[in-house]
């Protein structure tokens, strides 16, 4: 049977950034979510969640929303899902039966509509100790902050979990709030998650240019990534806003430096 | 270099922007400080960009051009490897043009092969590649490397073949002479040749990669449909990477394209199947399908024909399916009919079906290969096994325990639409059912 250090560095050699292990029994002791979405229930011989991240570069992810960060979008997604697919079909060859559930499960044809997902990834990395899910519903990393994107590997393999991220790493800035060009976020500042209007953000995620809008992730200040990439001053993202719809007529050359 | 080996790259160009004067990055436009400050060399990688069919089933999730990938995997986790190690670091993606911004904007926001031409990079060709780049704070002297694993006219070995496919993901390599061709495979004719596709093919090369069974009990939803996308790209990307192989070596290497959904009909929906059983990956089904001893049907498969000879391997003798008919009794179209001599597949009613779940974006049904009882896959994934697809299929799931039904409905719920009522014209033959033989009447 392959141990997590065995199964971790299987990932990492995938190109994976981040491997958490929750145990399956995490979910119904924190009841975040209503059972049907737990991996238990998709799958019942489900022990363990092995969550999987990839990071959102700073410099790509600040061109949102132009095509740079469009094109690393389906990058990581590929990548996610090869990472993902490759972990499940090591596990499985090894005689652990593993699956992978894809990294997006919104449907393309349906985002609009029904904006969500049978099963939640940032939850489940939630519980495998990758981070803590901040205000603005996306799980936020000490390594990355927000700026990351994450897939999941259900085993029946038992493997003791990872300790969780206990301390909160939203600092209720407002700032994905402020930047949000949907308004989507709204609620109590002080509670662990805004009230996140999913149709508003899809609504104007599917406009044009705006594909993969994503300015809550990108205005974050939390993170490791801002020190590597000299760029913890988030001050200049607010000037942004102001030209944001001039850009949705085309206006907008292929990418930009915003500062 | 042993990463960016190891991900298919072919060469690879460090060019410290002290090459690339000022006077002539204003000429062309280019400059790499606009787009991320700090800039000390740029990494440039090529590989060649050979012709490819494009991949049906991917159309929704982006255009996916395997060469692209490919070189934007790479070059992404250099950036990462880069940055690991304390030197801040940025890919540049293949087509920094833009697919929305065409329309308004032509230029693209950076041209690889610009920094070539301004360093003129010691005199390496770029001519018939695909290039990615990545910027970096690492300074360096500035290099050109080749990466390429064979040297023309060195052909690669059946064994090399199968260890590069297997690091590129593929999970079985079978090989098939084009000599084995000619005859009928379980009932289905032969009316297509591998020399359709290469006039001087010699061998045919299949390559599989496991669907996991939890998952295809899913379908249709999208969890299902996105697990076959997800392989075929995953094979796609290991068949680009043996098509470089063999191509640097000299050989002609061609893919065979996968139909399209409203080609499904056609005879080339078959050939893949076929290549897999010739190959001697598994045996064909009732169902057509290729059924493997490892995972049953529950397979995607990528074939690749050479004019490089190589010997094949033994086709599996032998009748997998024996008296079991469940892939005919469940298919929802009614498009598998027990007749004499075997199985009839009635090709428009099963497109009918898939139509009507692609409409509803749930599309593959691939019933007919998930209740197969074939396959070693039926032992790790304990669960769901005949009893249980019938009383889905019958809807009398109410008398059996919730799981695993609320699962899948669970999944099904999302991502997808509900999908339109079947055709009336096809009713199920309940007193056959009962009386085990299967299947469905022809009410036409």
């Amino acid at each position: 049977m392959p141990d997590k250090e065995t199964i971790r560095s299987f990932a990492y050699g995938l190109g994976a950034g981040l491997v958490g292990f929750g145990p399956v029994e995490r979910y119904a002791a924190h009841g975040d979510l209503p059972a049907a979405f737990h991996p238990q229930n998709i799958w019942p011989q489900a022990k363990t969640v092995i969550a999987l991240s990839v990071p959102s570069l700073l410099p790509t992810t600040e061109t949102k929303v132009a095509h740079l960060y469009r094109s690393q979008y389906h990058n990581t997604n590929s990548l996610l899902d090869e990472i993902a697919y490759r972990t499940a079909a090591y596990l499985n060859r090894q005689g652990c039966a593993a699956i992978n559930i894809s990294r997006d499960g919104y449907g393309t044809g349906t985002l609009q509509i029904k904006p969500a997902a049978s099963f939640s990834h940032v939850w489940a990395a939630y519980y495998a100790g990758l981070g803590v899910p901040g205000w603005n519903h996306a799980l936020l990393t000490p390594q990355y902050g927000p700026r990351h994107r994450l897939v999941t590997v259900l085993t029946a393999l038992e493997l003791e979990g990872d300790p969780m991220v206990e301390n909160e790493l939203c600092t209720r800035c407002g700032a994905c709030a402020r930047a949000c060009p949907a308004q989507s976020f709204s609620g109590d500042p002080r509670a662990a998650q805004s009230d996140m209007d999913r149709f508003a953000c899809m609504g104007r995620d599917r406009v044009g240019i705006y594909a993969h809008c994503g300015f809550c992730i990108k205005v974050c200040p939390i993170g490791e990534d801002r020190v590597l990439y000299d760029r913890q001053n988030t001050a200049h993202y607010a000037k942004e806003a102001a030209c944001v719809d001039a850009w949705s007529l085309g206006l907008a050359p292929g990418a930009r430096r915003w500062v | 270099m042993r990463l960016l080996s190891a991900l298919g790259i072919e060469k690879v160009w460090h060019i410290p922007m002290t090459f690339l004067s000022p006077e002539a990055l204003w000429q062309h436009g280019l400059s790499p400080d606009a787009i991320w400050p700090g800039v000390k060399s740029l990494f440039v990688l090529g590989v060649r960009d050979l012709p490819v069919a494009p991949l049906p089933a991917a159309k929704e999730a982006g255009a996916f051009d395997v060469c692209s990938n490919l070189l934007d995997t790479a070059a992404y986790r250099l950036a990462r490897h880069l940055n690991d190690r304390g030197y801040p670091s940025v890919n540049l993606p293949v087509d920094g043009t833009g697919e929305h911004i065409h329309e308004f904007k032509t230029v693209p926001v950076y041209r690889h092969k610009d920094a070539l031409d301004i360093a003129r990079c010691m005199d390496a060709q770029a001519d018939g590649m695909k290039l990615s780049t990545v910027f970096t704070r690492l300074e360096g002297p500035g290099a050109y490397t080749e990466l390429r694993g064979y040297a023309p006219g060195i052909h690669p070995t059946k064994q090399g073949i199968e260890q590069l496919s297997v690091q590129a993901g593929a999970e079985r390599v079978g090989f098939a002479s084009v000599d084995a061709w000619g005859g009928p495979v379980a009932g289905i004719a032969d009316t297509l040749h591998p020399r359709d596709y290469l006039s001087d093919a010699r061998t045919v090369i299949v390559l599989a990669a496991p669907l996991w069974i939890p998952i295809t009990d899913m379908l249709p939803s999208i969890l299902g449909r996105d697990q076959l996308i997800m392989a075929d790209k995953l094979l796609e990307k290991a068949a680009y990477r043996l098509m470089l192989e063999l191509s640097a070596a000299g050989s002609k290497v061609v893919g065979v394209p996968k139909p399209p959904l409203g080609e499904s009909a056609a005879p080339a929906a078959y050939f893949h199947d076929q290549a897999g059983y010739r190959a001697g990956l598994g045996r064909i089904g009732k169902n057509g399908r290729l059924l493997t001893e490892a995972f049953g049907p529950r397979v995607a498969l990528k074939v690749l024909l050479t004019d490089l000879a190589l010997p094949g391997d033994t086709p599996l003798s032998g009748d997998e399916c024996g008296g079991c008919s469940l892939c005919a009794e469940l298919c929802p179209a009614g498009a598998l009919k027990a007749t004499g001599e075997g199985m009839a597949r009635d090709a428009a009613r099963c497109l009918e079906q898939r139509t009507r779940l692609d409409k509803s974006f749930c599309e593959p049904c691939g019933q007919c290969v998930r209740v197969c009882p074939a396959g070693l896959d039926r032992t790790l994934f304990a669960g769901a096994g005949a009893d249980i697809y019938r009383a889905e299929s019958m809807g009398t799931q109410g008398a059996l325990p919730a799981i695993p039904f609320a699962g899948w409905n669970h999944v099904r719920s999302f991502g997808s639409l509900p999908v339109e009522p079947p055709d009336t014209r096809c009713r199920r033959d309940e007193t056959a059912v009962a009386a085990g033989k299967g299947a469905i009447v022809d009410a036409r």
